[in-house]
């Protein structure tokens, strides 16, 4: 299982640098039979990153819905919710690591389900045990 | 505190919104065979949606909110979220709003 976080989330937005890059995984999704899931903690991300950049909730929830609208239509339709595991796996990354909340919750969250996080942000590295490929290998991958 | 009971009794409601009056119709539907309600005109003028197009619906206490996924979601993104830039700094900022949120509850 592959599971996608805030960074292939923005990348939907035309105007994000990741833009093109990531449409062409969710073109290769398409079809492909490969399990790939949206983190919710992602979603969660996406909601409070936007606010700390002045958006207002009404627009964030119509952005999160073409967000939604997006992936469904790629073959992305399953949402990953936040569980007990994840958060007290998140709280144990914090204190083995130096990473933010939102690194150890999305790292907590694909270790729990022995999946594969996708995301260039080599960050993640750090993490033991953590599986992670970018969206460029991604869509080979897939692909393939 | 009016009751659903007594709010489903009236009609229209005026609301003041600064300094103009907005006029809210309230409507009643009954559920149908295999669950089925329909979406009024009057609520279609307000949210537009379509005959076929997918909508999410998500359980809300005793309430069930529905929300239309967008027809051209590139068009929603752009308008509403196409300046927002994420990054590790980004990120950041997204944890500090979301520690002070949880500091300031109740």
């Amino acid at each position: 299982m592959f599971l996608i976080e805030t960074e292939f989330l923005f990348g939907l937005i035309p105007s994000d640098p990741w833009n093109e890059m990531v449409e062409e995984a969710l073109g290769s999704v398409k079809g492909a039979g490969v399990d790939v899931r949206c983190l919710a903690s992602g979603i969660l991300e996406v909601v409070f990153v936007a606010k700390s950049e002045g958006n207002k909730e009404p627009e964030i929830r119509s952005g999160i819905a073409a967000m939604l609208s997006k992936m469904r239509t790629n073959g992305i339709n399953i949402v990953e919710s936040i569980d007990l595991k994840d958060i007290l796996g998140c709280l144990s990354l914090r204190e083995l690591y130096a990473v933010t909340f939102y690194d150890a919750l999305h790292a907590s969250s694909t270790l729990n389900r022995s999946a594969i996080l996708v995301s260039n942000d080599d960050f993640y590295d750090k993490i033991s045990g953590l599986k992670r490929v970018s969206i460029q290998d991604f869509v080979k991958i897939v692909g393939a | 505190m009016l009751s659903f009971e007594q709010l489903s009794c009236v009609t229209h409601l005026y609301i003041s919104v600064t300094h103009s009056i907005v006029v809210v119709t309230v409507e009643t539907v009954k559920v149908s065979d295999k669950y089925r309600v329909v979406i009024t005109e009057s609520v279609r003028e307000s949210v537009p949606v379509v005959v076929g197009q997918e909508v999410l619906e998500i359980p809300l206490g005793d309430a069930i909110l529905v929300i239309p996924l967008p027809k051209d979601p590139d068009e929603v993104l752009k308008k509403y979220l196409g300046d927002v830039r994420f990054s590790r700094k980004a990120r950041e900022s997204a944890e500090k709003l979301m520690m002070a949120e949880a500091e300031k509850a109740p």
